[in-house]
């Protein structure tokens, strides 16, 4: 995968810098609350949409295990990694605690309130970390706003001789029925604290409107503190831009956030395809957390036979591998660290680099970059502008 | 707490105001209210109070009756099991979101999206309900003695709406798998549902379940509005034809 962001650099200190050793590798995330707690996550890193339909439910559970053992926060519904009535080792904690630190003790966990909730269990606000709050109507593969089958099966599974919608697919909702309106929003960020009290509130909404959108999310501050969320998901995935509209747009987001008073308020943002020095560039851009759907989505391949395969076409089983055992779970979690953990190396490591502000940390050759995010112009051509 | 008022056939009566305890209080003393035996009739608690508080008695799973008096905010009884739940006034919007049993009265009106996401038990509104009623429902039942507003059971795939007035528009759009039984007009139906003849079967069973919500109405003065994919679904397991296709 090539680099998005290429023409971003990441400036090293002047040469004049004295030197200093570098700081312990507190690689931890905190999330800031309205009632001055912080949720500590080990890595500013989400799996924001991760297509568990395509894998067997015991496959879905132990991928989410190992991918939140690294420390990398997952979204999941409890039906979307195991049956109704039946465990999950991701959601009993069982494989995945990430760390000793008691401060970062349970997996790492994204609760995915979609406007249509098919699929959610009471139980899936117990100990989740981030409750998000999606707003806006999400398009599947086939670029419907609606939901596949095997999806909706998932979720709410029927008889095999009594599909939902027939076997065809469910339109997808484009906001919470039970919200009057965007403005009214905050009621429901209420009863989501009061239902998962040591939670983080997220919203997400879309990049097409995102300026209206933020202002109207964030901008009543006469508001009980309460009724405004944690944090902000910004899914830039659902348009196609080019790099450096990704990262005028990353800036202008976390300018808009900042012109509300909202200058602590974390931003996550969803960028699509990007490498681990692409999603530091995003973090240096302004971004608090960045969604890793495309590392970790390349795993999800690997163990489903691709929909255009021969043996998809001699109708060997759909999900691909299915683990089925502790021991084949530990297998896979060692095939999940192997292949993710470069990169969640090489993004910490750039991450600690960018100290102190990452801001004054970005610079470019390029005068079109330069011009467009107001980053330092570099190398000799910066001469002619100074002269 | 007043001090429970209990005889051996009745049921134990608990008094409790949300003016003087808060309502995690309130969840402690009813989580410590002794489970009645199988056959006997659940403990009554009656709480007084409420004026508007937003989500309030959520996510509770207890063997008992709940009457509260006064209005309710958004999202009340959210997400509740087992709980037999009255309020004599007026829920916000919400009202018995993703409940998974039991049942809920709510004496006067109800916001938007009363029901959305419920799984199972009935929700029964004897005043009106705010658009969006039943969005999204996965199983259960909601009466609604008075009118329903736009949207009503959008995105349901389960369950089953009764409706005693009138509906708004674009009654049942997106809805899978769920009847809704209406004595008064709709606006407008949603493309992809019709209205279908309302069996004998349906009849005795719409009756028996307007009986359980004390809903009064005879079920024969009820239409019923189906997605026509479940419709012909319906026809083609019964072996009919369709007499119109001339």
């Amino acid at each position: 995968m090539s680099h998005l962001l290429a023409p971003l650099c990441l400036l090293p200190p002047s040469l004049d810098t004295a030197w200093s050793g570098v700081a312990p590798p507190d690689k931890s995330h905190a999330i800031p609350r309205h009632n001055d707690t912080a949720i500590r996550l080990q890595l500013p890193l989400v799996w924001f949409d991760p297509p568990w339909h395509r894998l067997a439910l015991g496959t879905a559970d132990a991928l989410a295990c190992a991918v939140a053992g690294l420390g990398i926060t997952v979204s999941a519904l409890h039906r979307d990694v195991a049956a109704a009535g039946q465990q999950s080792r991701f959601f009993d904690g069982g494989a995945a605690r990430v760390e000793q630190d008691q401060h970062i003790s349970r997996a790492p966990r994204m609760l995915p309130y979609r406007p249509e909730r098919y699929g959610l269990s009471v139980e899936d606000f117990d100990e989740c970390q981030i409750i998000d709050v999606r707003l806006g109507v999400s398009r599947d593969r086939s670029g419907g706003f609606v939901f596949s089958q095997v999806q909706i099966q998932r979720w709410e599974a029927t008889a095999d001789g009594a599909p939902l919608a027939g076997g065809g697919t469910v339109p997808a909702a484009t906001f919470p029925p039970d919200v009057m309106s965007l403005d009214q929003l905050g009621s429901k960020i209420l009863q989501l604290r009061k239902l998962a009290p040591a939670a983080a509130i997220f919203v997400s909404v879309g990049p097409f409107r995102v300026a209206d959108e933020i202002r109207r999310l964030l901008a009543s501050r006469t508001k009980d503190k309460r009724s405004l969320p944690d944090g902000l998901v910004v899914r830039l995935d659902q348009a196609a831009l080019t790099p450096l509209q990704l990262a005028e747009q990353t800036q202008s987001i976390r300018a808009s956030v900042d012109a509300v008073g909202e200058t602590e308020l974390p931003l996550c943002i969803v960028p699509g395809e990007v490498t681990a020095d692409d999603a530091a560039k995003l973090v240096a851009l302004g971004a608090d957390s960045v969604a890793v759907d495309s590392w970790c989505d390349e795993l999800v391949d690997e163990l489903c036979y691709p929909s255009d395969s021969m043996a998809a076409a001699f109708g060997y089983p759909q999900h691909g591998v299915v683990i089925s055992s502790d021991e084949q779970s530990d297998r896979l979690a060692g095939w999940v660290r192997d292949a993710l953990s470069p990169q969640i190396e090489r993004f910490t490591g750039l991450c600690l680099s960018l100290s102190p502000d990452p801001r004054d940390c970005l610079g470019t050759f390029d005068a079109l970059w330069a011009k467009a995010l107001g980053v330092k112009m570099l190398g000799a051509g910066s001469m002619k502008v100074t002269i | 707490m007043s001090a429970p008022e209990t005889a051996a056939e009745e049921a134990a009566e608990f008094y409790l105001s949300m003016a003087d305890l808060t309502e995690q209080e309130i969840r402690e003393t009813i989580a410590e209210i002794p489970a009645a035996a199988a056959d006997a009739t659940w403990p009554q608690v009656h709480v007084s109070g409420a004026n508007g508080q937003h989500a309030a008695f959520m996510r509770m799973d207890y063997n008992v009756t709940l009457h509260v008096e006064g209005d309710l905010g958004d999202y009340a009884f959210a997400y509740n099991t087992k709980v037999d739940a009255r309020l004599s006034g007026s829920a916000g919007h919400g009202v018995g979101e993703g409940m998974r049993s039991g049942s809920i009265r709510v004496r006067q009106n109800a916001g938007c999206g009363a029901g959305a996401a419920m799984v199972g038990g009935t929700l029964a509104v004897y005043g009106s309900a705010g658009p969006r009623c039943g969005a999204a429902m996965r199983g259960g039942g909601i009466f609604v003695r008075g009118d329903v507003g736009d949207e009503t059971g959008v995105g349901a795939i389960g369950g089953m709406i009764v409706i005693g007035g009138d509906a708004g528009r674009n009654l049942g759009d997106a809805m899978n798998n769920v009847n809704v039984f209406i004595r008064g007009r709709a606006t407008s139906l949603a493309p992809g549902v019709t209205e279908a003849p309302l069996r004998k079967r349906e009849q005795l069973r719409l009756g028996l379940l307007l009986i359980n919500a004390s809903i009064r109405g005879d079920s024969s003065e009820f239409r019923r509005v189906v997605p026509i994919a479940m419709l012909e679904a319906e026809e083609s397991r019964r072996g009919e034809v369709n007499p119109n296709w001339r």
